[in-house]
């Protein structure tokens, strides 16, 4: 039944439309510099939970950017700064006493190319919960792994072959181990980056099948570049043109009935 | 033209010959690359096999066999002993000059390192190592020697009579050869030398100096023609004379050595060197070729070798000394531990600090480090540092760690001491020396290896909520591992050949006694075979290519120890 998961030429609008009351990361007039290069200017972005939220626009927008803000990533790009307050569940993240690692175990993230570590598929699994002491025996990591790997819809693939190396399995594969390894920390964000872009239809299908899935336990933010793919798994997107937030809203109003001419030009393709 | 008629670009006569040109260009270009690792590997074939031929007549030395009676051995001059004993084989000589050839065949250094055991009452038997020169001839490296065997008649007037003919031909052989190298390379030049002469006379008619050089170099041509005929007409004569640029013949008969002086046809007539040896039935005929103003070993000498090889006495056993035992001033009881010694007390010592410091530069510069202008400066010096040349490290470390800066203070009548204090020859001293000029090689290739690693993966780790050095610590070192070892033995091993800035410190002495440790005088491998290379005895020649092959062979230890750990990290 490969052709009910094929992406399909109209798009399909999941889920509710309510606007959010209770965002789970709130942006608030967020600016990040690299050197004297300004990325993205004076964003203001709420996400909801339990739901997908799609940052689309043309390339160099800024849209990684945002992503990366929300699991303070940008901090590891030599001279990058960061304005503005980022909370989740109305805690600030950018405070000075706030580790960035604690941070970065609350808020998972895929990137575009899939980047399994040079290790076996079980370790790729367990280095999460091994240095953050999730575990306190080895059936406890056992269980983590095969918890993650059967949320990331990996485990009837691999549960006989835990001890290959991660970079031994396909494209879509690993990045499902990606996602795996992100969700055994317990993560409460996941942010993906264009994680369809460099795989095949078909395992492109298997990733967004998993994203819905997945948005019942957690508050996913992915940036692609996919308009169908936007329309398809998300509930709410954000549109981005040359560093700013054009609009936001829920995924249908934005396919619908945009506000904004640049947003409507963008998504019936005359503009990007 | 109707464009039917216009052919595709492809089949055009010039894209085709363009075509053949630039496969043409690239397959001259691969073999371009094919010669020249030809070339390489030739050359290394070629030294390999020079070094080789050189050194094998190192593997193994020559003994003699000794019994010394209990008073030789208590009277504290065993080699007194030694020496009478080969006196008495040579049949007790008067002449002093003969007496002094005859001990050298073993050197006292030799007796007096000897090791003996008791085998009856008061009869000790060793094996003396015999001397480097005698050692060559039996070898063979010499000079060419024939052998013959030969029935003879005693004639009257104190000649003998027999059939010389094989010796005879051989000897004309070798002259012939002689002459013919007279001929080429002798005459030849003079021949040149005359008529380049005779060319600028008659440009200039009236040059009174060249005139005069014209006239010797004739008279030095007619001269050599002279010489010439008469080497013709004694090969003609079938007869030799014994002179000092003549091969040696020596004959053994009844109970005397002696030197050919004449052979002419069936008669041979000689001059008795040494007498009063054991009878022997067999008269025996000697050639050596080179002659004796040639070769290290004197006629007396072959002469007594012969008899002690007769004997029984001369044996050979592999040459262990090479790896048990120090320097020593005679070849033949040198050997190259102490250097061994030295040089892993210099590779312990530049290995604890290099490594270390050098993988930590490289860490702190390829994953802390901002980009910065001082970060761009440390790493342009770096790059530079390991273009400086090795004896300026020498120098530094002389300067400063073994006799320390000394500054004078101004008002006062002090002087400040930076640093010294360190020993000189020191293996502590050459390993940090050697040390700071593999850092930069160590930071370099470490930084490669760094940076190599995927970015993607540095990504993940943090990502998942490790920190910088879980990230470094888990993933980026696993990967880059096995370049870092590589870089790392390759700048070891680079070091383990220096030999510029060792001598600078002073690890160059002539050594009796094994270096202990890193705080006493040693010499370093690379150095013993410098200091050998210089010395004047042949024997040195295949002992300093013994050294150089068990230099190799460290290195390519250490080069194979780096290839097996790659392998071994790729495979994980």
């Amino acid at each position: 039944m490969t052709d009910a998961i094929l992406p399909s030429a109209e798009p399909v609008f999941r889920g509710e439309t309510a606007e959010i009351t209770r965002p789970k990361i709130s942006m608030q007039s967020v600016s990040v510099k690299y050197g004297e290069k300004k990325a993205i200017d004076e964003v203001n972005l709420d996400i909801a939970d339990n739901s997908v939220t799609a940052i689309i626009g043309p390339s160099g927008c800024g849209k990684s950017t945002v992503l990366k803000c929300i699991n303070r990533m940008n901090e590891t790009v030599e001279g990058c700064s960061v304005s503005g307050q980022i909370l989740i569940d109305d805690e600030d993240i950018m405070g000075k006493d706030v580790d960035p690692v604690l941070i970065r175990a609350r808020v998972g993230m895929v990137f575009q190319e899939p980047n399994p570590f040079p290790k076996t598929i079980f370790d790729n699994v367990a280095y999460g919960p091994r240095i953050h002491g999730l575990a306190a025996s080895k059936s406890d990591i056992e269980e983590i792994v095969q918890r993650s790997l059967e949320r990331a819809g990996l485990w009837d693939e691999v549960k006989d072959g835990l001890h290959r190396p991660g970079t031994s399995l396909s494209g879509g594969q690993q990045q499902r181990l990606v996602i795996a390894r992100a969700i055994a920390v317990g993560p409460e964000v996941i942010l993906m980056d264009e994680p369809c872009s460099a795989l095949d239809p078909i395992a492109t299908a298997r990733i967004e099948e998993l994203i819905d899935e997945l948005r019942q336990n957690y508050c996913i933010v992915i940036v692609t570049h996919s308009m169908s793919q936007a329309a398809r798994i998300s509930q709410h997107t954000a549109f981005m043109d040359r560093g700013k937030l054009v609009e936001s809203g829920t995924t249908e109003q934005i396919f619908t009935r945009p506000r904004d001419g640049r947003t409507h030009d963008y998504i019936t393709g005359r503009y990007g | 033209m109707p464009v039917s008629e216009v052919k595709p670009f492809a089949q055009t006569d010039a894209f085709q010959k363009r075509l053949r040109s630039r496969r043409r260009a690239d397959s001259r270009f691969k073999y371009y690359g094919v010669f020249a690792i030809g070339v390489a590997l030739c050359l290394l074939l070629v030294l390999l096999i020079s070094i080789g031929l050189e050194a094998r007549t190192a593997f193994t030395r020559h003994t003699l066999s000794v019994s010394l009676s209990q008073q030789d051995m208590v009277s504290g001059d065993p080699y007194a002993g030694v020496r009478s004993d080969l006196l008495a084989v040579a049949g007790n000589p008067q002449d002093r000059t003969e007496r002094l050839l005859v001990g050298q065949l073993v050197s006292p250094l030799a007796v007096s390192q000897m090791t003996s055991t008791e085998t009856a009452a008061g009869v000790h038997k060793t094996r003396l190592p015999i001397s480097d020169d005698a050692d060559l001839y039996l070898k063979g490296v010499s000079s060419e020697t024939r052998k013959w065997q030969l029935p003879v008649q005693r004639a009257g007037d104190g000649t003998l009579t027999g059939d010389f003919s094989e010796a005879v031909r051989t000897l004309g052989l070798w002259r012939q050869e002689e002459l013919e190298r007279f001929r080429r390379v002798r005459l030849r030049s003079a021949e040149r030398e005359v008529s380049l002469l005779a060319n600028q006379l008659q440009a200039l008619p009236e040059d009174d100096f060249l005139k005069r050089r014209a006239e010797a170099a004739s008279a030095r041509l007619s001269n050599l023609q002279s010489q010439l005929e008469q080497m013709e007409a004694e090969i003609s004569e079938r007869q030799i004379r014994t002179t000092q640029s003549d091969p040696s013949v020596l004959i053994r008969t009844g109970e005397v050595y002696g030197q050919v002086t004449k052979i002419s046809g069936d008669r041979i007539s000689y001059d008795v060197v040494l007498e009063g040896l054991t009878e022997q039935a067999q008269t025996q005929l000697l050639v050596v070729r080179k002659p004796v103003g040639m070769r290290a070993i004197s006629d007396v000498q072959i002469m007594v070798i012969e008899e002690l090889k007769a004997r029984g006495q001369i044996g050979w056993q592999l040459n262990t000394r090479l790896l048990s035992q120090t320097d020593s001033s005679e070849a033949e009881l040198a050997g190259l531990l102490a250097g061994l010694l030295g040089s892993v007390f210099l590779m312990v010592t530049t290995m604890l600090i290099a490594v270390p410091v050098g993988i930590a530069a490289a860490i702190y510069l390829e994953e802390f480090a901002p980009r910065n202008t001082f970060t761009n400066f440390v790493q342009v010096n770096i790059n530079n540092l390991a273009a400086v040349p090795s004896i300026v490290f020498g120098l530094l470390g002389a300067a400063i760690l073994v006799n320390g800066v000394v500054i004078p203070l101004p008002f006062v009548d002090q002087a400040l001491t930076l640093g010294g204090g360190l020993g000189r020859g020191w293996p502590l001293v050459g390993g940090i020396v050697l040390a700071l000029m593999t850092l930069p090689t160590i930071i370099i290739s470490s930084r490669a290896a760094l940076s190599s690693v995927p970015n993607s993966i540095r990504q993940g780790a943090l990502a998942v909520g490790a920190s910088r050095l879980q990230m470094i610590h888990h993933h980026v070192l696993p990967i880059a591992g096995p370049g870092i070892l590589t870089g790392s033995i390759i700048g070891l091993a680079q070091a383990l050949g220096e030999t510029a800035p060792l001598l600078l410190i002073g690890m160059v002495a002539f050594l009796g006694d094994m270096p202990t440790g890193v705080t006493d005088r040693a010499t370093a491998l690379p150095v013993l075979i410098f200091q050998w290379s210089t010395r004047a005895e042949r024997a040195w020649e295949p002992l300093t290519s013994v050294a150089i092959i068990i230099l190799l062979a460290l290195m390519l230890c250490l080069n194979g120890l780096a290839v097996w750990l790659r392998m071994r990290f790729d495979k994980r």
